[in-house]
């Protein structure tokens, strides 16, 4: 699914812009990079081993008495953190590296919690999570860290908004996630230059993962079985202007592709396109993570990305089983409405699915 | 990680690289960047978007029909039930049928196995036979086994397998009557087993010349669930260590087998660095929780937390380092 250097090359090689013989110095200017490289999976195995370590770590420093103060936990989070990001930029040693991610993340742990009961208020502390993680970003020049910097800033972001009970907060904050997410995925790619890219690239994931935990919490706030722990949080959570946020969005990125393909906004295809998307936005109002997911699809196959194409399937499913339990309907009515969705999709499928001929031809 | 620079993919900065490398003009570079960057072309969304609505739509149908049988159940007579059922599975096969082996006849082949269960279960109430529920799910994966092979589907492998799984759960659970630690561990190093079975069939076909699978998401999916089967044991052991009785032993060396073999096999003879990570990783979790039994024997408080987090740090720094000596 993914382009790799090769194909680019093949590309060129066809359209008589590269000689044949181009390889090897290509080979010899990207043998650097390969030592960077890492696979999704060890990627994630270290990230869960990271928090490991960052968790007992953070069990050591508040088995310390003389921690149990809000300033002293302030201070040393202050410290550790500025220790870790000193350490990540100058070592090459891969003990001390890792080291510092944990330490970073802990001392992060100690500032958040410090600040939390210095003002005695979850918004502030969300509000130091949120600009320790974006601050972070930029500092610590490490994958994982800037993968967890993402979710981490999320998080306190979306515990800030609720907690400060303030109308829409927590829709404008998921919103501005979307528009994060959208950023970071789409806008700009081939005028970054590489070190934005590459510190871009782990917080896209963290984004994703974080706009749809954010998603599936208030999915789980309006269903019965969560009702009895999560339901006083319902007013609190998001409505139909996330959805249209979502959708228009999903429209947009859908208005890039056309246009990258040449196509007319005017045309059937085009038309057929951007009304479908505003169709399932309409449908599906009242569960923006069936959009979400949706448009996490698409992106998924534009930005040729399997881990996102991987994420994306997982929460449709998710999002798609949950709003249709949800729905306030007996289950004939359900049973009408899914089978008559299925063979929604089913017609529109036979209605673009390409022809033999066409699935034969390069 | 790519041993080739060749198979690194192709970003921005990277496709730049190139081109300048290769000393190729500035058009070449445009070109090349719209290639990399831009949106997959109009047939490959096309292709895209069928799959995924066929999936998506086939989904839908059979959740639709299940939410139809459940609305109905008490008000359907028992040849009615039958009879709903069963149309559905002979239309499912048929569209199989004509369509296979393209994706839409795969997919009809999975919904005409998921309709068996069902189909199973209200013979079962129909017929008070008493059988246990594992019988259920083990009749199940029976009368689906030829459909799995002849679909070539790797999902519908994937669901015979975890039916055998569930089967075997019941089985212990309501035939056997297990209730004791020592005998309950036996249960995943079965899991365990019939996993490892399973991925040395695949493995075994997929060195044939036309292989039956080929997806390896398949494969990697059924041995991590074996592999957690057999780290809970092994995990189980070390907590309750003569409570496991001979099951936790045979946990442990079972455990060290498989990360063993996986190394071996996935190293040397089918390079696949998923499976070494992932035998890498359970043993790495397997000795860290050795470790923190240890520890908290010694009941060293903050320093007994200090020093897991060291240690897990080392863990991590020994994994990456092995990684990139051994990737390429």
């Amino acid at each position: 699914m993914r382009l790799k250097i090769s194909d680019v090359l093949a590309f060129l090689k066809a359209e008589g812009l590269a000689p044949a013989g181009a390889d090897d110095a290509v080979r010899a200017a990207l043998a650097a990079e390969t030592s960077d490289e890492m696979p999704w999976f060890m990627r994630v195995a270290i990230g869960v081993g990271a928090w490991l370590a960052t968790a007992f770590l953070i069990g050591s420093f508040f088995a310390i008495a003389e921690l149990e103060d809000y300033r002293a936990q302030t201070i040393v989070g202050v410290l550790l953190i500025g220790m870790a990001v000193a350490v990540r930029r100058q070592s090459s040693a891969e003990f001390l590296q890792q080291t510092a991610v944990a330490a970073s993340l802990a001392g992060q742990a100690l500032v958040i919690h410090g600040i939390g009961d210095l003002f005695d208020s979850v918004v502030g502390a969300g509000i130091t999570g949120a600009l320790l993680s974006i601050a972070l970003v930029w500092l610590m020049p490490d994958r994982v860290h800037r993968f967890l910097s993402a979710l981490i800033g999320s998080g306190s972001a979306v515990a800030a908004a609720v907690a400060s009970e303030a109308p829409a907060a927590l829709e404008i904050a998921t919103l501005v996630l979307v528009a994060c997410t959208a950023y970071v995925w789409r806008m700009g790619i081939r005028d970054r230059d590489a070190a934005t890219a590459e510190m871009l690239e782990p917080v896209g994931y963290g984004l994703v993962i974080a706009l749809f935990g954010v998603l599936l919490f208030d999915t789980m706030t309006s269903m019965d079985g969560f009702r009895w722990a999560l339901g006083h949080l319902r007013q609190e959570m998001l409505g139909s202007a996330t959805t249209i946020g979502i959708t228009l969005a999903f429209m947009a990125l859908v208005w890039k592709i056309i246009d990258e393909h040449g196509t007319s906004h005017r045309s059937r295809a085009s038309f057929a396109a951007l009304a479908g998307v505003a169709a399932l936005g309409t449908g599906a109002l009242s569960s923006p993570g069936i959009v979400a997911g949706a448009a996490a699809l698409v992106l998924a196959f534009d930005r040729r990305d399997r881990v996102l194409l991987g994420l994306a399937v997982i929460f449709l499913l998710v999002f798609g089983s949950a709003y249709y339990y949800s729905l306030s309907l007996t289950l004939l009515e359900k049973s009408g409405v899914l089978v008559g969705s299925g063979l929604l999709l089913i017609a529109i499928r036979q209605r673009i699915a390409p022809s033999d001929a066409e699935n034969v031809a390069p | 990680m790519p041993a080739d620079p060749l198979e690194l993919r192709a970003t921005p900065h990277r496709v730049r690289t190139a081109v300048r490398a290769a000393g190729l003009s500035d058009d070449a570079l445009n070109r090349a960047l719209d290639f990399a960057i831009t949106t997959p072309p109009p047939i490959a969304w096309r292709r895209f978007l069928s799959g995924a609505l066929a999936l998506l739509g086939a989904g839908l149908l059979l959740a639709g029909v299940v939410c139809f049988v459940a609305y109905n159940w008490t008000r359907i007579g028992r040849f009615g039930k039958f009879a709903l059922i069963e149309l559905a599975i002979i239309a499912a096969t048929l569209l199989a049928w004509r369509k296979l082996p393209r994706l839409s006849g795969q997919v009809a082949l999975l919904a005409a196995a998921v309709l068996v269960g069902p189909l199973l279960a209200i013979y079962g109430q129909t017929y008070q036979t008493g059988a246990d529920p594992y019988g259920l799910f083990l009749t199940w994966f029976a009368l689906i086994i030829p459909w799995v092979i002849v679909s070539r589907f790797s999902a519908l492998w994937v669901v015979a397998i975890l039916l055998l799984d569930v089967s075997l759960l019941l089985f212990a659970g309501q035939v056997i009557g297990l209730n004791q630690a020592r005998d309950m561990l036996w249960v995943p190093l079965v899991i365990a087993a019939l996993h490892g079975v399973a991925v040395a069939c695949w493995e075994w076909q997929s060195g044939r010349a036309q292989p039956w699978l080929d997806e390896r998401w398949a494969m990697r999916l059924v041995a991590v669930l074996g592999f957690a089967a057999l780290l809970v044991v092994g995990v189980t052991f070390v907590f309750v260590d003569e409570e496991a009785g001979a099951a936790g032993s045979v946990g442990v060396l079972a455990l060290a087998t498989a990360i063993g073999g996986t190394l071996r096999y996935y190293r040397s003879i089918r390079p696949d660095q998923f499976m070494v990570t992932l035998a890498v990783v359970m043993g790495m979790a397997w000795v860290t929780a050795l470790v923190g039994r240890f520890i908290m024997e010694l009941d060293l408080d903050a320093l007994g937390f200090f020093v897991m987090a060291a240690f897990v740090i080392w863990e991590i720094t020994l994994g990456v380092k092995w990684y990139r000596r051994h990737a390429s």
